[in-house]
C-alpha cells in the first residue's frame, strides 16, 4: 500500500486534528472504508481543492457522507453543502486500525 | 513519499469582520450618552420646551439604534467568527461577548457614562482577542 502524507490545513476537524497536522495516509486504490474513517478527497465542485473530512454515513450506492469535526456549524465545508461524495473523488484514506 | 495538502477550512469563504464596526457603534452610544447627560445638565428649568424635548428624544433614538447596532456586531463575532477552538486561547471569550452584549442593553435602558464606558472597554478587549486570533497587531484607536 502506498503511502502519502496529508498536511491539515484549517480547522474543521478540530479536536481530532489541529491545523497543520500531518497524517500518514494510505493511497485509496478501491478500500473498503468505513463510518468512522477520515478521508482526503477531491472537492465536487472544485477539483482544485483537496479536503479532509470524516465518513458518517455511506448510502446504498457506497457513496459517502463526509463530515468535519468541529461541532461549530460553520466551521466546515462538507456534505453538508454538497452531499454525497463518490468513491472516484477519494485520493487518500487513515484508518487508525490499519495505521 | 508524495504530500497532500488537505483543507479542512470553514463552510463557506471566511466572511469579512472586524470589531471595527461594534467599536464604532459603540462610541455613537458613548457620544448619545455623554450629549443626553450634558443637555439634562444644562437644561434642567426648561426641559419642557418643544426643542429640548426634540433634541433628547433625537439623541435617545440614536443611541437606541447604535446600541441594537453594536450588539447585532458583536453577536456576529461572537457566533460566527468565533469557534471552539478558540475557547483554548481565549477562555474567557464567552463571559467577555455575554457582559458586553448585556452592557448594550444596559445602555439603551439607561443614561449611564458608566455603563457605556464599560462596553467601549469590552469592545476593546474583543478587538485585542479578536485580532491576536488572526496573528496580527492591530492597534486600538477611536474615531472620537
Amino acid at each position: 500500500m502506498k503511502t502519502v502524507e496529508v498536511i491539515v490545513s484549517g480547522y474543521s476537524m478540530w479536536p481530532s486534528l489541529q491545523d497543520g497536522q500531518r497524517l500518514n495516509c494510505i493511497e485509496y486504490t478501491g478500500h473498503d472504508l468505513s463510518i468512522g474513517d477520515l478521508v482526503v478527497f477531491m472537492h465536487p465542485f472544485d477539483k482544485n481543492l483537496t479536503l479532509i473530512k470524516r465518513i458518517t454515513k455511506i448510502n446504498s450506492s457506497n457513496d459517502f457522507w463526509i463530515e468535519g469535526d468541529n461541532p461549530d456549524p460553520t466551521s466546515s465545508d462538507d456534505s453538508h453543502n454538497f452531499g454525497y461524495i463518490s468513491k472516484q473523488n477519494i485520493v487518500a484514506f487513515y484508518d487508525s486500525r490499519r495505521a | 513519499m508524495s504530500v497532500i495538502r488537505a483543507e479542512a477550512h470553514c463552510d463557506g469563504p471566511c466572511g469579512v469582520y472586524d470589531p471595527a464596526s461594534a467599536r464604532v457603534a459603540g462610541e455613537a452610544v458613548q457620544s448619545m450618552t455623554k450629549k443626553m447627560l450634558t443637555l439634562a445638565e444644562n437644561h434642567s428649568t426648561d426641559c419642557g420646551s418643544a426643542t429640548y424635548l426634540n433634541t433628547m428624544s433625537r439623541y435617545a433614538a440614536i443611541k437606541e439604534e447604535e446600541a441594537q447596532k453594536c450588539k447585532d456586531e458583536l453577536l456576529v463575532l461572537w457566533t460566527d467568527f468565533f469557534k471552539p477552538q478558540h475557547l483554548e486561547s481565549i477562555p474567557k471569550l464567552h463571559d467577555t461577548f455575554w457582559k458586553a452584549a448585556k452592557l448594550c442593553s444596559a445602555c439603551k435602558v439607561e443614561v449611564s457614562a458608566d455603563h457605556a464606558q464599560e462596553l467601549m472597554d469590552a469592545i476593546e478587549a474583543i478587538h485585542h482577542m479578536f485580532w491576536g486570533i488572526k496573528g496580527r497587531e492591530v492597534p486600538w484607536i477611536r474615531a472620537s
